[in-house]
């Protein structure tokens, strides 16, 4: 190419031209004309009157037309670009008028065939058969064109490749920066205006990395290293302290050593790797202080991450665990949980706290809460295994199950024996309850013996008293009564004073000792009270000595009907309880009265077997009710102090003890009827 | 006028009665009265014709009962009554159940019931 180019020039030198002539050229170099004519690379041609007079071999290989086709035919604008005709039209134009008679460029051809190929000519003005004419070169530099526009292009390219790095590149040379990149520029915080040439790039390093930046600068320059990769501290325009990485090279620059080099801030990855360190070793420190088995297995089931406590537990080194499956490790579970494992992570991805049993190298069984999490991790699906071993809690929740059962069991014993004492105590309890109401009874019993014995030495006293009494009275009787005889047989001697009314006299007195010594006989029989039970007793003459003693306390609006049987027979008893007995039945008769108008009828009357007695009143009555209490020790209707309630019970006592029945039927406001029945004694 | 034969023998401490009962059975009895169970003891000894005795029952020294009991080791033909202001007690029941006394009379005494029981011990 350089040699056709010099010939070229050579040729298309005015001086050398002038006496060119295409006809003439073999006269003075023929060989060497005709092998430039014949040249196939380089296409010679002469215009003139707007057509191509000639054109060479070359000419006709650049643009596929054969010289016949051209010549005198073609108008040489014809083939040129349109773009490009203005240009070569006033260059042609400049050659022939002779302005610039000598003329280099390039422009565009179209050959035959359409195609469009860049040339390079090289014209001159010459004279052809008398007439001014153009001869000309032209070179087919389509090739080197094109190479151009790619390197222009791919020049394009990487600058604009460099300008929009991500990372930083500069230039430095003579301690200056030439070039920086955008992202030089926002690494360090700069305007590109503001560096290039401007800052020392000495100034932007931090001064720890000073020394060490220059040197390694210098290093490059003087070309001890074509290629250095080193980190340094930078700063940036604000004054943060940068991480930096360079890789810097050596090249040469507009003819002199420079520096070119690439430039990463490294400071967020340093944060990032600094926290990924400590992410990593935190994690680290979280899988093995844990007292829980941890293991990661790729989706081959091989281990690939294993902690102590998995060790521990399983009792294998990592060096044993790390790339081996659990089959491998022989710590897998029953076939049946290994398949629900296999069907939950498939489904769900995860296993929460399943309770497993593991076989540890044959030596025993340990229970294990076990969790899976099935992830992905740079396009592998890894599981997470994670273990708690539960086998001593287990044993311990069974021991504390057992435990419970046997305390559950020692409860209901305890709660049977309970349930048997309290019964036992129930019992005993009711037993104390009769107990207590026999003691009350036996009180109440005690009180009315007491009141009984009290009303017994009552009447013993009264019996004393009245025994004395009377015996004192019937003395006098005596007196009186013999008297009164003494005076009757007196006045019977004396038939002059026996008159009437003498008679009269002693009767009245007679009359008087009789009623006194009634009552003074009612009141002895009524004292009687000897342990004697066998007296003959005459029930009329009783309820006589009865109504003998309570006759002021009977009102005279009281009418009494006696209506007793005579020759009544005797029962066996103690006549002085039975004075009291029927001395009780009458007064409560009295009192029923209340001392107004009423009749109490005593009637007596007898049998084969029995003697009967009643005494009826037309008192108040007593109450249906309370009918059947009247009997009852301390039952009285009457206010405290004023009866002790047991008139009708020492009564009942006495008939019960003579062998005798007592009723009582009332009806409340109208009357009281009470019937005693003796059985006779045989 | 009463035989010997019907001698009765009244004791009593109370003067009244001994003078009432003489007046009373002198007129058909031979009464001998005697104001104390000693007194009445003498007076048997004096009169063995003495036929019937009739005590009364409380007297100061010896109550009629001891009285009779004495008398009666003495004089056990004799007929034995005790007339007492007194209701008949445990000590009169007993000496009646023995035999001690024929029967025993409450003051103030009944003529009849005396007469009655007299005659038929006289009969006797």
């Amino acid at each position: 190419m350089k040699f056709v180019s010099k010939l070229l020039k050579y040729f298309s030198n005015p001086r050398n031209n002038d006496s060119i002539n295409p006809d003439n050229l073999h006269l003075e170099s023929h060989t060497v004309f005709k092998n430039l004519i014949d040249n196939p690379l380089i296409g010679l041609y002469i215009i003139q009157d707007n057509r191509f007079k000639f054109v060479s071999k070359g000419w006709c290989n650049i643009n596929g037309y054969t010289p016949e086709e051209v010549i005198d035919k073609i108008i040489p604008l014809d083939i040129v670009v349109p773009e490009d005709k203005d240009k070569v039209r006033s260059n042609i134009n400049k050659r022939f008028s002779g302005e610039l008679p000598f003329i280099e460029y390039s422009f565009r051809t179209i050959i035959k065939g359409g195609y469009i190929k860049t040339v390079k000519a090289i014209g001159n003005r010459i004279i052809y058969k008398g007439k001014p004419a153009i001869t000309g070169t032209i070179l087919d530099i389509s090739e080197q064109s094109e190479i151009e526009q790619r390197l222009k292009e791919s020049e394009e390219k990487y600058r604009s490749l460099i300008e929009n790095s991500l990372v930083g590149v500069y230039i430095i040379q003579d301690h200056k920066l030439k070039y920086a990149n955008n992202q030089f520029c926002r690494i360090f915080g700069y305007k590109p205006e503001e560096l290039l040439g401007k800052i020392s790039p000495n100034e932007m390093v931090h001064d720890d990395d000073k020394e060490y930046v220059k040197k390694n600068i210098e290093k490059r320059i003087a070309g001890k290293d074509n290629s250095l990769k080193y980190e340094f501290k930078g700063i940036r325009k604000d004054g943060k302290i940068l991480n930096l990485r360079v890789l810097g090279n050596r090249m040469n620059y507009q003819k002199r050593p420079a520096i070119m080099g690439v430039l990463i801030d490294t400071t967020e990855l340093i944060e990032t790797e600094n926290a990924l360190k400590e992410s990593e070793h935190l994690f680290r420190l979280l899988l093995e202080s844990t007292p829980y088995p941890i293991t990661v297995i790729d989706d081959k089931m091989k281990h690939i991450v294993v902690n102590d406590a998995f060790c521990k537990s399983f009792k294998l080194t990592k060096e044993e665990t790390i790339g081996k499956d659990p089959f491998e490790l022989n710590v897998i579970p029953p076939r049946e949980t290994l398949d629900y494992v296999e069907k939950e992570i498939r489904s769900k991805g995860k296993i929460d706290n399943l309770e497993i049993t593991l076989n540890i190298q044959d030596i025993e069984e340990k229970e294990f809460l076990y969790s899976c999490l099935r992830f992905k991790l740079k396009d592998e699906y890894l599981r997470l295994n994670a273990f708690i071993d539960i086998t001593e809690r287990n044993a311990i929740k069974n021991e504390l199950i057992q435990h419970k059962e046997n305390l559950e069991k020692l409860v209901q014993q305890r709660t049977a024996e309970l349930d048997k004492s309290n019964e036992e105590l129930k019992h005993i309890n009711s037993q104390l309850e009769n107990q207590k109401i026999n003691l009350e009874k036996t009180l109440k019993n005690l009180h009315s013996t007491q009141e009984q014995l009290i009303q017994s030495e009552k009447m013993a006293s009264l019996g004393l008293l009245s025994a004395g009494i009377a015996h004192e009275i019937n003395n006098p009787l005596n007196f009186i009564h013999g008297g009164s005889i003494a005076l009757e047989n007196y006045f019977e001697e004396k038939p002059e004073c026996n008159d009437n009314e003498v008679e009269t006299y002693l009767n009245a007195i007679k009359e008087g000792v009789k009623r006194t010594s009634d009552i003074v006989t009612s009141l002895n029989h009524y004292s009687r009270n000897n342990e004697n039970d066998k007296d003959s007793c005459n029930v009329n003459k009783i309820i006589n000595n009865c109504l003998a003693i309570l006759k002021t306390q009977i009102s005279n609006k009281v009418s009494i009907k006696k209506d007793l049987k005579q020759n009544i027979p005797y029962i066996s008893g103690n006549e002085g309880k039975l004075h009291q007995a029927f001395l009780n039945i009458i007064y409560n008769a009295i009192q029923a009265l209340q001392s107004s108008e009423g009749t109490i009828s005593i009637a007596s009357w007898f049998d084969d077997k029995n003697i009967f007695i009643k005494i009826a009143d037309t008192g108040i009555g007593i109450p249906k009710n309370i009918i059947n209490n009247v009997f009852d020790p301390f039952f009285t209707t009457k206010e405290p102090g004023k009866g002790t309630g047991l008139g009708l019970s020492i009564t009942y006592n006495i008939i019960k003890e003579h062998q005798g029945e007592i009723t009582i039927n009332s009806k409340e406001n109208e009357w009281t009827e009470i019937s005693v029945v003796f059985p006779i004694i045989k | 006028m009463a035989d010997e034969n019907n001698t009765l023998l009244y004791v009593d401490d109370e003067s009244i009665n001994l003078m009432l009962f003489d007046k009373l059975f002198s007129k058909n009895y031979n009464v001998i009265t005697a104001e104390s169970g000693f007194k009445a003891l003498d007076l048997m000894q004096k009169h063995p014709e003495i036929k019937l005795i009739f005590s009364d029952m409380k007297m100061p020294e010896m109550n009629g009962i001891e009285f009779i009991k004495k008398a009666q080791q003495q004089y056990s033909d004799k007929c034995y009554y005790i007339i007492s202001g007194y209701e008949i007690n445990d000590e009169i029941d007993e000496a009646l159940t023995k035999g001690l006394i024929s029967d025993y009379f409450k003051k103030p005494f009944n003529m009849v019931e005396l007469n009655n029981a007299i005659q038929k011990n006289l009969e006797q």
